[in-house]
């Protein structure tokens, strides 16, 4: 990217970051400013917002570099800039976000499909996610686990579990 | 200081009641097992067990809950060091440098320093207990909102300074956890940021939230690699390592020393307690060495600088509870119901009334130590067989298990839905640098400060020289900042060093 005289190279998911806090953060003094002004509601988390406004707003040059002009980047430049950058391949992050979609939906099925048959199901999705191909371990490790983990807790914990089929 | 004439009127309590030490192994079980489980406290299985005390009489009772107490101090650490789960909030610090150790195949010598460690932590923490007992609850009864907030802020700006790189983001990370921390209804009766739900009017759900940053994250991390310890010759469990570990601890001896005086002293703070005392132990612990850098990286330093501040926060804890009636947390609460079952009252006029039997609790809590050490060595064998489990069964079972524990919080939806939130947020920060565990802990301490602020805003008037007429406050706070200003010269001299080496080298 350039500006003026300058390139400047931006990690866009840094930036991502830093703006998913600030916005959070900005989101949360509105809404306690909007609630009431009284000091006893903004005492600290006036401050403290503000504080992580500025804070996000100080790093935002930690995400967006200005590459030197020369041909060959300084050392120490390129080092920080290999060390900072996350490892993961685009095929790695796609495996991520596919077994991070399926614990959402998991979470979100807990309460309409059972604990039973949504660990059930999720084990399944996560086993074939993290590389088991074998047939026999995808149709007999998850129900087992299922069944057991969900025995184990409806007699350890003081709550009723919802389930379809145990 | 020690009453020669109780001590030996708790000896012959504890020799004359047989049936009291049947309970101290299967309490010390009992706590390990709900200790290592994400989401089951201390304090559910306390409370599971509270009722079946009241068949028992007062000693062996409260010395069957207190085995558990003891048992989940380092059962909590199993899953932080194998699986970066946190099994309480004491063992944050656990995850910094135990989990690098497991993951490089170190995990019988992680286990091992972290059993010595919160084993002679703990027998410290009760030995200058013996000693200072009744000073110390002065001691306490003098700390005010002032002092309360101080110390919690001193703990998060600790670890925002040290974990990470830069300073900015930790601090920012710490931060930003306790915003989230006053999430819900403060102590003054305003609601903010519920977004309208009802759930979040009790503030964001922690034991989820923590299991989210801390473990969730990591696990998204795992589902390219295939074993938790990549190298198959490090799998093995072996006891011959794991007594490595043993003695790895005493080389610290200094580091076991401090953190169990901050725990001990830190512990015996209501409230703050054992959150924050592993986490400064562990600051203090990097920032005195010679070689800050390789902790995060599987320093059994730190873990032995965790373990044995959290154990000793257990006697501190225990010192309050014993002489002012106070609990620090959920798991001394229940100690205190279990001596009203009894129709013992709690508090001052207990410790001076019965100080045979403070002192048989004590004595007992020294032993459990050492049975601890037994038990605890069979329970670290059989945990430590998770490294040996392929990640691709681990990880989709430990997040079905983390959920099931976030579930088993309250039994609503919410803590699972704030596990899954919280494990992206945790992923996203990690992913670029930002100490997740300054999240959790100012998650854990948020509403804390803002409550302390509160009260010290209201105690004083709003008049800033009433800083003046509270030393101890002033004390460290003078503390903090030259800690920080040491922490931020300390890295920038480390930056300068690199770049120089760099350029010489360069240049040759």
């Amino acid at each position: 990217m350039r500006f003026g005289n300058h390139r400047y190279t931006v990690d866009w998911g840094h930036l991502l970051v830093i703006a998913m806090i600030a916005v959070i953060c900005a989101a949360y003094l509105r809404d306690t400013l909007a609630t009431s002004t009284h000091v006893n509601n903004i005492l600290f988390v006036l401050p403290a917002s503000i504080i992580a406004l500025l804070l996000s707003a100080a790093i935002v040059p930690q995400a967006v570099r200005r590459v030197a002009e020369s041909k060959v980047p300084e050392p120490a430049q390129k080092a920080q800039a290999e060390e900072d950058a996350p490892s993961e391949t685009w095929r790695d992050l796609g495996w991520i976000a596919l077994l991070v979609i399926g614990f959402g939906l998991f979470v979100y099925s807990l309460e309409r499909i059972g604990f039973d048959v949504a660990s059930w199901l999720f084990i399944t999705l996560g086993l074939f996610i993290c590389g088991e191909r074998r047939i026999l371990a995808l149709v007999l490790y998850p129900p087992i686990t299922a069944a057991l983990l969900v025995f184990a807790f409806k007699a350890l914990i003081p709550y009723p579990m919802f389930t379809l089929i145990l | 200081m020690i009453d020669l004439v109780a001590s030996s009127a708790a000896f012959q309590l504890l020799i004359s009641s047989p049936e009291a030490w049947m309970w101290v192994v299967p309490g010390i079980v009992i706590g390990l097992v709900f200790g290592a489980m994400p989401g089951i406290s201390i304090t559910m299985a306390m409370a599971i067990f509270l009722p079946a005390t009241l068949y028992m009489d007062f000693l062996p009772a409260i010395i069957f809950l207190t085995a558990m107490y003891t048992g989940a101090g380092f059962g909590g650490s199993v899953p932080a060091i194998l699986m970066n789960i946190p099994g309480t909030s004491s063992a944050v610090a656990t995850t910094f440098d135990g989990y690098p150790m497991a993951r490089d195949g170190r995990h019988n010598e992680a286990m091992g320093v972290a059993l010595t460690s919160s084993v002679f932590g703990m027998l410290l923490s009760y030995t200058v207990l013996f000693l200072i007992i009744a000073p110390l609850a002065d001691i306490v009864l003098g700390i005010g909102p002032l002092e309360m907030l101080v110390i919690a802020l001193w703990g998060i700006l600790l670890l925002g300074s040290l974990a990470g790189k830069y300073m900015t983001r930790g601090i920012l990370a710490g931060v930003f956890g306790l915003l989230l921390g006053t999430v819900g209804m403060n102590t003054a009766g305003y609601m903010r940021g519920t977004m309208g739900v009802p759930w979040l009017l009790d503030g964001i759900p922690v034991v989820p939230a923590m299991m989210g940053l801390l473990a969730a994250s990591q696990l998204f991390n795992l589902v390219n690699a295939k074993f938790l310890v990549e190298d198959e010759s490090k799998r093995r469990i072996s006891g011959r390592k794991i007594l490595y570990g043993f003695k790895q601890a005493f080389r610290h001896p200094l580091v076991i020393l401090r953190g169990s005086f901050i725990g001990v002293f830190i512990g015996a703070i209501p409230g703050v307690g054992s959150s924050i005392s592993n986490l400064l132990s562990y600051a203090y612990t990097k920032r005195g060495d010679d070689d800050p850098e390789s902790f995060g990286k599987g320093n059994p330093k730190g873990v032995v600088a965790a373990e044995s501040a959290n154990s000793s926060s257990e006697g501190g804890a225990m010192a309050t509870m014993l002489a002012l009636g106070i609990p620090g947390g959920g798991a001394t609460a229940i100690l205190l119901a279990a001596f009203a079952m009894h129709n013992v009252v709690g508090g001052p006029s207990f410790i001076a009334n019965n100080q045979d039997i403070v002192y048989a609790i004590l004595f007992a809590n020294f032993a459990q130590g050492f049975l601890l050490l037994l038990v605890g060595l069979g329970f670290v064998f059989v945990a430590s067989s998770v490294v040996r489990v392929p990640l691709r069964y681990l990880v989709p079972t430990v997040l079905v298990v983390a959920c099931f524990g976030a579930y088993a919080v309250d039994g609503t939806i919410a803590g699972p839905i704030t596990l899954f939130v919280f494990s992206v947020i945790g992923w996203l920060m990690a992913r670029y640098g930002y100490p997740v565990a300054a999240v959790v802990v100012g998650l854990l301490l948020g509403g804390l400060v803002e409550t302390q602020l509160l009260r010290s805003n209201q105690v004083s008037g709003g008049d800033f020289t009433y800083l003046l007429e509270r030393p101890a406050a002033i004390a460290i706070i003078v503390v903090i900042v030259a800690s920080m200003s040491f922490t931020a010269g300390a890295k920038q001299r480390r930056k300068r060093r690199v770049m120089m080496n760099e350029r010489a080298q360069n240049g040759a």
